[in-house]
């Protein structure tokens, strides 16, 4: 036992005063009487009770030492020291599942109790900080041994909607920190940190207490919207579901198109607490799908929506249960930007025909207008080059770093890519072979098929990929890459017989040039809280809003070539003349299922309740009373 | 305040009634006042108890003061800071406080300045302490240094340093610490001003080619000089491809092209290095990358005497093949390297010349990456070969183990081991291993006998039956090290010991790992070599007497075994074991049986094949599918799927030795070539895209799987294994987030380079990604500060107190209340008694 404040023993002194007051001697009060018989009766109860009047002071002053006794010590603050109190970094797990709500408080409320009780018992002179931890640790107070700051810490901590990162913890320290001296206390439901708590991963080690009880919850652990691959005008919407009960669920889900106004409705809902609240939002569901969800992660599923509507899309499980959050996923679909195309061809027109016969139909490219006499007016991603001369004057146009992307048609032995001579193979004379039959220029049509009419015996002066040959190993399609020009020559005049009015024509060109372009891109319908949003591309700058719009400060905005998305709902994407949105849902299956069965409570035994002192001053407090109470019964004093 | 206590204000109450009836006969005016104080002090002390505190600001601070030491900082200049720092400290106000750290991979706490003083000038007089400062993320030493805040002072961080991060979320940090209210200062150190030039990157222009074409690998330099000359070599395989003399120029971008042909299918593996007269750090002269290039299937054949198997090689080579043909020590290197051919012949390389690492990287090449390993007979193969119980014996179909004839001669073998004190450990735990691997090859007819020595033999196991391992694997596990070494007494106990048996083949084994006492091991081989007993042996360690051991194995007429690393111990044992009984191998005009139907043997027939004219007598494993078998019954072809890729043993070789007949017939090398196609490794990733980035020590991964017609592929069944540096596999979990999306979270920490296999099991597409990890930023003097860093504010010493943001304290005002409560109580007393 030792004393925080030990300062505070001289109050004893006040002892002295004390007993100085009981050393007055109390004047009994005259009354005048005449009635002798009553001299008797007072006569026998003095007798009776001379011994107990005797000590009624000594009494009195007993209890009035004992109680300043008390107070004095109270103030010493008196302590129980063990090695083991350590200074305490208490961490609250403010990651999504700890909104999941049982009865009437949210599993956060529960962990902030907690932490209450925790700091309420926090030795005199021992500190502790208060931190939140889901994706990083932020400190809400640091060290400190008053408990009124750290109450206040703990009232101040907020829900995120973020799930639960498991390397927040494990770079809580480093060494050479004067983290042995302090006890990591961590209140979490156990939803994310799993493993890490009971293996060694984890530098410092780490306390876990549990909260929470088991809940009912379902939600969305992935969604995606995507255009038909073969029906540009339809989109199919995916969805996978967990269920976090032993017992399945029967529900449906809502799918709205939202318009602008459904949106700023939608923000003005936050926190969103009940399903009701924009269930009812955007006027009717675009599609409405039964489902039955089975315990634990689901199967994917595939639905088909028959109309491709650009813009913002809201999935919302219509089922009430322990935490709303991932009951709606927020998505958003745009029509793909078409590869811009320009010709360098003296008969331009067909060249051009074939490009705007698909640019009308799929939209995936589009027809940019180039100039023979003035190339550089305009900078298409890919170039259809009539003949290699072409391509020269538009690399001999371009800067050498720039990208330089082109279908080469009619390839000669006069230019410095190919040599042999320029005789024409006869048409038939041979058998052409797909030596890549899976490359993606050669999807859609059959190229063992098409007549490559004016084709030349002749052969690359530089490595190629040979994509299609003839049965002579005469190349007919080529893929050059080098440096930055990356080009697919084709072995053909397509002027010749017409070959332009063929139908394989414009496909050939339009997968050609999507091959070119790599139109491999990876479009995210909804990215994930926590995840990183990066800026297509590297040298832009993204000005981004969350979805909560009510902040108005300079944190509101991030501006950088990539940005964390934190919140569910739609950011708006700032461009000088436009907006683009994108949607962000939670979709983490840890966090949908929030009941982890193998995760338990390791913390040491800590002190909770009340200090020594509050006793003490209890103690004090109905001692004054009891001698009150007793004085005016004339038992003391 | 919390008020919850304030139901002890009852208390109170309760004493009026005792006033309301109290017998005490004094003035009414002393005996209401009297306890009116005491009625005060009691609810003073209700009061007390909901912890009343007192609001008020403090300007106190506490300055943590961090002090970079990384390589890239000139101590010098970081001596300079120190002195500011001591004006800095000394400035503080009372009721100021500090921390003071060097900060470098991690923070170290020191005293003051003058302790921080010394430990630079040790570090200056040589003292290393490189892994303290190979590295600075900024971002992490901040979040780390908040540790050593109060809640009731201000807080400020004064980072001195040059601004160079190795961490990545330096931005995201110094916004967290804003809003935590901690104020953080930069004062710039000087860089280390040394001439310095550093490959800032190698990239090229595709990071998947074809064989044969040119790829241009864009090499960025940076140096902190006007003029800088150097050399670049780019390097494929440790080899260099081309070199150019150039200038680095400071501020300049500094950018040089190299065209370089794909020659290789396969995972190529490129490496720029280079060389400048005056440069500090050569950690950062050398970058890498990997591409894939596709061709040809490539294919490595391993054969102790590469000279013996060319002609089966040129026969592969006709049929589009790119061969390579390597000696027993043709494993050397990465996994990566491994990852560029498709298929690998081990055809005569004993278990022994390959450690367990490379056995180990064989195993992951197969099983994790789809590749094929065919291993052909020869007396250095399977069983002979010592891969008995190996990673490599895994893989294939066909195993060691074999139930030897009755007519073959029996057998009887000694161990003798050494178990002087040098044993002890995991040496002496291997020859254990070794001990009972080698008996379990032995026969029932054959006998074994264990003897030890160290200055003197004991016997751990006398001659017993091999039909009885239980008895045998007891007594070796009695065994352990202690005392001096000298081989004598175990030889002359084994001899001793096998001159009572009547066993066709005797043969002793001798391992030592030391010098031993002098004494004539050479007259007593020989009596042995005299007596029909061989003696092989085995020098384990640099410290084993080689000459000497190596005099015994050729008196002795055995084989002598040189090692230093204790793993292959068990290889040996069991290779000696299978050779001493001569029994493995079968030698005569044997002629093949088709038993299959497989497409590997499609379009032959028995009639086709060759005879062959010995093989090395094997058992196929359950797994595996016997393809061609000989008319002895023995299996001549077996394949097995192993993992991701294929197992393949042909029991006989393809040598001059006992393949001339199949060299010489002319549809060899087609037949050859069917085969080793279909276990050729199938890297086919199309409609597999993979986008990567690297976030925060993970490699985070977004596939788009697409069918043909670009349609999404759902519900792959994903088999993704990442292999690091050390051959170490991790499985990796990869999920579906949307329609043909997955992704995959991969941890990096403690990765240097790694290759990552992604495999749809359903349509059977394989992309393998490589990731190898840049060289620290540390190691860059000429990078500039980080924005972030370089736009906090700057704090000279006497600013370190100014303007600090107020901090709201609560002052606990307890205690006053209490003497309160105690000086009302005395009054009321007093009043009781005037």
């Amino acid at each position: 036992m030792s004393f925080a404040s030990p300062l505070f023993l001289w109050a004893f002194t006040l002892l002295i005063p004390l007993i100085t007051v009981y050393f007055l001697k109390v004047k009994p009060r005259k009354h005048q009487t005449t009635a002798l018989f009553l001299w008797q009766s007072i006569y026998d109860k003095k007798h009776n009770e001379s011994l107990f009047n005797r000590l009624r002071d000594l009494i009195s002053l007993l209890l009035m030492l004992l109680l300043v006794s008390l107070l004095v010590l109270a103030m010493a603050k008196p302590q129980y020291v063990t090695q083991k109190d350590k200074d305490l970094l208490i961490l609250i797990d403010n990651s999504a599942s700890m909104q999941t709500s049982e009865s009437r408080e949210s599993r956060l409320q529960e962990a902030k109790d907690q932490a209450n009780k925790i700091v309420q018992a926090l030795g005199a002179g021992k500190r502790a900080a208060i931190a939140t931890v889901a994706d990083d640790v932020k400190f809400k107070t640091f060290m400190s041994s008053n408990q009124r700051l750290l109450g206040r810490a703990l009232d101040k901590i907020q829900p995120t909607e973020l799930p639960f990162d498991r390397n927040a913890l494990k770079n809580l320290f480093l060494k050479g920190t004067k983290a042995e001296n302090v006890r990591v206390i961590l209140i979490s439901d156990g939803v994310g940190p799993g493993s890490l708590l009971t293996s060694k991963e984890s530098q410092q080690p780490i306390e876990f207490l549990k909260v929470g009880k088991k809940s009912k919850n379902v939600g969305f652990i992935s969604c995606d919207l995507q255009i038909k691959k073969m029906n540009a005008d339809q989109m199919s919407f995916y969805f996978q579901l967990a269920n976090a009960s032993d017992k399945p669920v029967n529900t449906e889900i809502y799918l709205y198109h939202l318009d602008q106004e459904d949106q700023q409705n939608l923000q003005s809902i936050n926190p969103i607490t009940d399903l009701d609240d924009i269930k009812n939002i955007p006027t009717n569901p675009y599609k409405v799908i039964s489902v039955t969800i089975s315990p634990g992660i689901n199967d994917s599923a595939i639905y088909d929506v028959p109309q491709m509507i650009p813009g913002k899309w809201m999935a919302l499980l219509n089922y009430d249960d322990a935490m709303i959050l991932d009951n709606t996923v927020y998505m958003t679909i745009k029509k793909p930007n078409p590869v811009s195309i320009g010709i360098l061809a003296k008969e331009r027109y067909f060249f051009e025909h074939s490009v705007q016969a698909f640019s009308q139909s799929s939209g995936l490219i589009n027809l940019t207008p180039l100039q023979q006499d003035n190339i550089t007016q305009a900078t298409p991603e890919i170039t259809v080059c009539q003949t290699v001369e072409d391509f020269q004057s538009l690399t001999a146009s371009l800067p050498k770093s720039q990208k330089n992307k082109a279908i080469i048609f009619n390839p000669s032995a006069d230019s410095s890519f190919f040599q042999g001579d320029n005789t024409e193979l006869e048409t038939g004379s041979y058998v052409i072979k797909a030596i890549q039959k899976d490359d993606p220029a050669l999807r859609f049509y059959d190229v063992t098929t098409i007549p490559f009419y004016g084709a030349k015996k002749i052969q690359p002066t530089q490595s190629t990929q040979v994509i299609a040959e003839t049965d002579n190993g005469i190349g007919l399609i080529w893929r050059m890459t080098d440096g930055n020009k990356d080009c697919l020559i084709v072995n053909m005049d397509p002027g010749q017989s017409n070959f332009y009015f063929s139908p394989y024509f414009p496909v050939m060109i339009y997968r050609m040039a999507l091959t070119l372009s790599g139109d491999e891109g990876i479009n995210v319908a909804s990215y994930h809280t926590n995840s990183i949003y990066n800026s297509p591309n590297t040298k832009e700058k993204i000005n981004l809003t969350p979805p909560t719009n009510t902040q108005i400060s300079t944190t509101n905005k991030t501006i950088a070539t990539s940005s964390p998305l934190t919140q569910t709902g739609f950011y708006t994407l700032n461009k000088p003349n436009s907006q683009q949105f994108i949607g962000c849902s939670l979709l983490n299956a840890n966090e949908t299922l929030v009941n982890p069965n193998d995760i338990k409570s390791t913390i040491k035994p800590i002190k909770k309740g009340h200090s020594i002192s509050h006793w003490l001053i209890i103690a004090a407090l109905l001692i004054a009373a009891i001698e009150s109470l007793l004085y005016h019964r004339r038992k003391v004093g | 305040m919390n008020l919850q206590p304030l139901f002890w204000l009852i208390i109170p109450l309760i004493t009026i009634l005792g006033l309301r009836y109290s017998l005490v006969n004094r003035p009414k005016g002393l005996k209401i006042a009297s306890f009116a104080l005491r009625a005060a002090g009691i609810a003073l002390l209700a009061l007390t108890l909901c912890r009343p505190f007192i609001n008020s600001d403090s300007d106190n601070i506490h300055a943590v003061f961090l002090l970079d030491v990384s390589e890239s900082v000139d101590l010098n200049a970081a001596k300079d800071s120190l002195t500011q720092i001591e004006s800095a400290i000394d400035s503080l106000n009372m009721g100021d406080s500090y921390n003071l750290f060097l900060a470098g991979r991690e923070l170290k706490q020191v005293n003051d300045p003058t302790q921080a003083r010394d430990i630079l000038k040790q570090w200056q007089e040589g003292l290393a302490d490189s892994e303290l400062r190979s590295a600075t993320p900024i971002d992490e030493l901040l979040l780390t240094a908040r540790l050593a805040f109060k809640a009731d002072k201000a807080r400020r961080i004064i980072l001195y340093s040059d601004g160079v991060t190795t961490g990545s979320n330096t931005a995201e940090t110094i916004k967290t610490l804003a809003r935590e209210n901690i104020d953080v200062r930069f004062e710039k150190l000087t860089p280390l001003k040394k001439p310095e030039l550093s490959v800032i990157s190698l990239t090229p222009s595709t990071h998947t080619a074809y064989a044969g074409q040119i790829v241009r690998l864009t090499v960025k330099l940076a140096t902190n000089t006007h003029s800088s000359p150097a050399e670049i070599k780019i390097l494929h395989r440790g080899v260099v491809i081309a070199n150019r003399n150039v200038t680095a120029t400071i501020g300049e971008l500094n950018q040089f092209h190299f065209d370089v042909p794909m020659t290789q299918p396969g995972s190529s593996t490129w490496a720029v290095n280079i060389t400048a007269a005056d440069d500090h750090f050569t950690i950062n002269n050398q970058a890498r990358c990997t591409i894939n290039v596709k061709g040809k299937p490539r294919l490595l054949i391993l054969h102790q005497k590469s000279r013996q198997i060319r002609d089966f090689a040129r026969a592969l080579r006709k049929q589009e093949f790119q061969v390579e043909l390597r000696g027993k020590y043709g494993l050397e290197g990465s996994l990566q390297e491994l990852l560029s051919f498709d298929a690998i012949i081990i055809a005569d390389v004993p278990a022994s010349d390959l450690t367990i690492t490379q056995m180990n990287m064989l195993k992951s090449y197969v099983s994790d990456f789809g590749g094929g390993l065919l291993m052909t007979g020869s007396e250095n193969s399977f069983g002979l070969g010592g891969y008995y119980k190996t990673p490599v014996e895994e893989v294939l179909p066909l195993i060691s183990r074999f139930e030897k004839e009755k007519e073959k001669p029996s057998m009887a073998m000694v161990l003798v081991i050494d178990k002087s004190g040098s044993m002890n450990g995991l040496p002496i735990q291997l020859a254990k291993q070794a001990a009972k691997a080698a008996i379990e090859l032995m026969s029932p007819q054959d006998q074994a006998a264990v003897v030890a020595f160290d200055s003197r033999a004991r016997i751990i196991c006398e001659m017993t039956s091999a039909s009885d391992p239980d008895t045998i694997n007891s007594n070796i596990d009695t065994l352990a090290a202690g005392g001096g070494t000298f081989v004598m007494p175990g030889m002359e106990t084994a001899y001793e010991m096998l001159q009572q048996t009547t066993a066709k083949v005797r043969h002793i084994i001798i391992l030592s790992d030391g010098h031993s006492q002098p004494a004539d091991h050479e007259s007593m081989a020989s009596n042995m070599s005299d007596s029909g007993i061989t003696v092989s042996t085995v020098a384990m360690g640099s410290g084993a007497d080689q000459s000497l051991l190596s005099r015994i194995a050729e008196i002795g007429k055995g084989r002598y075994y040189q090692t230093n690393d204790p793993s292959n111990v068990p290889q040996i044992f069991t290779r000696e074991t299978m050779q001493a009984s001569k029994s493995a191998i079968k030698e005569d005009l044997f002629s093949p049986l088709i038993i299959a139907n497989h497409p590997m043997l499609s379009t032959y027939t028995d009639d086709d094949l060759p005879f062959a004219l010995g093989y090395v007598i094997t058992k196929a494993k359950p797994t595996a599918q016997v393809l061609m078998a000989l008319e002895t019954g023995d299996p001549l072809l077996a394949t097995c799927r192993f993992g991701l890729g294929t197992g393949l043993a042909y029991s006989s070789d393809l040598t001059d030795k006992w393949g001339g007949e199949w060299l010489a017939w002319d549809q060899c090398g087609k037949f050859w070539a069917q085969v080793l196609r279909n276990i050729a490794r199938k890297v086919n990733a199309d409609g597999v895209y993979v986008q990567t980035q690297i976030d925060n020590q993970n490699w985070l991964m977004d596939i788009k799987r697409t069918n043909p017609s670009g349609a999404p592929v759902n519900s792959i069944t994903w088999n993704a294994t990442l292999t690091d540096q050390d051959n170490n596999t991790h499985p990796i979990t990869i999920q579906q987030s949307g329609l043909g999306l997955y992704k995959a979270t991969i941890p990096l920490e403690k990765v240097e380079f790694a290759s990552l296999s992604l495999h749809d099991e359903d349509y059977n597409k394989t992309a393998v990604l490589h990731y190898n990890r840049p060289y620290p930023a540390e190691y860059n003097l000429s990078t500039q500060p980080d924005p972030a860093i370089a736009s906090l504010k700057g704090c000279k010493p006497n600013q370190v107190t100014q303007k600090p943001q107020m901090v709201k304290i609560y002052k606990p005002f307890a205690s006053p209340m209490i003497i309160t409560a105690i000086l009302l109580f005395i009054s009321g007393i007093l009043l009781r008694r005037i």
